[in-house]
């Protein structure tokens, strides 16, 4: 479970991008982060991802303050984390199998475990026979799902995705977002920020148990 | 410990695994670092060109101060001995024993001294008047001045050569002539030291900036690979190793082409080297590399250039805790 308690964030001591935020997500819950750009949607994220720490409040997930981790747990943390970002962040030195593979060489699994995995998330994105083609070879939609891979081949419990189907058309992005849905189904907790209020208000009618937390100037707005 | 693993969403691996972890992340950053040598090539042949004319002139001062005997030998002066016979010995045994020493391929020169010159000679040196009184009771006898030829710098080669005129029954005793040794040398020896002890410094100091410097660039080129790495949960060692690794092998290179370049100067040195050595008998041939402090240099550029990239990784490839970060 992620809980954030009156959670702020500063920076430079001036902009407040989040104020005293406070919100519950439920193990396997699924949710779409909404508002307009500066919303503070990405930063939210980023301290659930515990790349950034807050400036007041406390992040806890299964009861651990995020703040509090040592540097090995925080490392064990973000292992279990799957992060995707808009603008895919491929290694463009790297095949695409390796891009998948990174997250695994990380955690320091077997070669022959890890090519199972990899080959398995890229099975599911539907990327099997592109393996060793190199990310400039790709569309933007096909980048996107490979970073959907690599989030996912470490069979994370939280999978934050900030603004994944930005740069897509509305099919590909539906088909993101059905992607984000089965890993759901299976117990991962998602985090999802869109500004696609066309995907949002489809998912949500489709699936009753989705939840939309909308944000505008660092605030919490609505939930529901 | 596998179930805790896969429910709880902070832990670390299981304790059995960690040394199979620490191999597998070892193996991975050796590959990697060896991709990034590989790939960029032509960046690390200019630094190691940098980093060897750097180290080359550490490692031929460091050659010739630890081995200034053997310099010393080549081109100043060879040893001289000096060598007192029976005085009860026969002319055509002492003449044998001359002609036994000329054959020696280690005597480069042969003076014979009746019992009057070495008094002559003595008297000489201590400015007294010709008395024939004295003369009358020398006490001196026959001797033999003794140069040996270059390369017999060794004392051990020395020693043995005394040992070996000593078992001789013609031979009374041996002294070594210190000659060559005079305080001038002593002085120029600790001075080279010295120079070599500052120069030395100063070069490291740059070979261990050279190597930060590199790797600090490398690390900023391979930000968005450290930054995706971050989010996929790798540890500070994790994104240290390969660089780490880079600036050791970039260190060592520099240490290699040090030897290299070293080598050839040697060789480029050798024949006028040798001619110069020629005019003290030598016969020992140059070299200016010696394994041990060849070996040295390879050590101390290799821990530099480690040293250099963690210095550069800590200061730029760090993991931004969420305890350190924010607050």
């Amino acid at each position: 479970m992620i809980r954030l308690d009156n959670v702020s964030k500063i920076y430079d001591s001036q902009f407040e991008a989040l104020k005293n935020i406070s919100l519950e997500i439920q193990s396997g819950e699924f949710v779409f982060l909404t508002g307009h750009s500066g919303a503070g949607k990405s930063t939210l994220l980023r301290l659930v991802a515990l790349v950034e720490a807050p400036s007041r409040g406390q992040v806890l997930v299964d009861g651990r303050n995020l703040v509090r981790l040592k540097s090995n747990e925080i490392a064990a943390y973000r292992s279990r984390v799957g992060f995707i970002f808009q603008d895919h962040r491929l290694l463009n030195d790297r095949s695409i199998f390796d891009n998948v593979a990174l997250p695994l060489a990380i955690a320091g699994l077997r070669r022959s475990e890890a090519n199972k995995r990899v080959r398995a998330a890229l099975d599911k994105v539907g990327l099997l026979s592109k393996e060793k083609l190199y990310p400039s070879a790709l569309s933007s939609g096909e980048q996107q799902r490979v970073g959907v891979a690599r989030a996912v081949v470490n069979r994370p419990k939280i999978l934050l995705a900030d603004e994944p189907t930005g740069n897509l058309d509305p099919n590909l992005s539906l088909e993101i977002v059905k992607l984000f849905s089965q890993f759901s189904d299976v117990g991962v907790t998602v985090m999802l920020a869109t500004h696609d209020i066309g995907l949002i208000q489809q998912q949500t009618q489709q699936h009753q148990v989705r939840r939309r937390i909308a944000l505008a100037r660092g605030s919490v707005v609505a939930v529901g | 410990m596998r179930k805790s693993r896969s429910n709880n969403t902070i832990a670390g691996p299981d304790g059995k695994h960690r040394i199979a972890h620490w191999l597998r992340h070892h193996h991975y950053a050796i590959k990697n670092a060896g991709k990034a040598l590989i790939r960029n090539r032509w960046a690390v042949t200019i630094n190691t060109v940098i980093l060897g004319l750097s180290l080359a002139l550490p490692l031929a001062l460091l050659s010739v101060t630890n081995h200034f005997a053997y310099f010393v030998d080549i081109f100043y002066a060879p040893h001289r001995l000096f060598i007192e016979l029976e005085k009860e010995a026969s002319q055509s045994d002492t003449e044998s024993f001359i002609a036994f020493l000329e054959q020696d391929v280690r005597v480069a020169e042969l003076d014979f001294l009746s019992r009057d010159d070495v008094l002559k000679r003595v008297a000489d040196e201590l400015n007294l008047e010709h008395n024939p009184q004295i003369a009358a009771l020398n006490p001196f006898s026959d001797s033999l001045a003794v140069g040996l030829t270059g390369g017999t710098y060794a004392e051990k080669s020395v020693a043995r050569i005394v040992k070996e005129l000593e078992a001789n029954a013609l031979v009374v005793r041996v002294d070594i002539s210190r000659s060559f040794s005079v305080g001038g040398q002593f002085e120029l020896h600790e001075r080279l030291r010295r120079f070599a002890l500052i120069l030395s410094s100063i070069v490291l100091i740059s070979v261990l900036l050279v190597c930060g410097y590199m790797v600090r660039n490398q690390i900023l080129r391979l930000y968005l690979e450290i930054e995706v790495s971050r989010y996929c949960g790798a540890e500070n060692a994790f994104i240290r190793r390969p660089f780490l690794y880079w600036g050791a092998a970039q260190g060592f290179l520099g240490g290699v082409c040090a030897g290299v370049i070293v080598f050839l100067c040697a060789a480029l040195l050798k024949y006028p080297g040798s001619d110069i050595a020629g005019v003290n008998s030598s016969r020992e041939p140059l070299s200016l590399i010696f394994l041990p402090e060849l070996a040295q240099t390879l050590g101390v550029a290799t821990l530099l250039g480690f040293i250099g990239a963690w210095l550069a990784s800590a200061l730029h490839a760090d993991l931004r805790s969420g305890a350190s970060n924010g607050r």
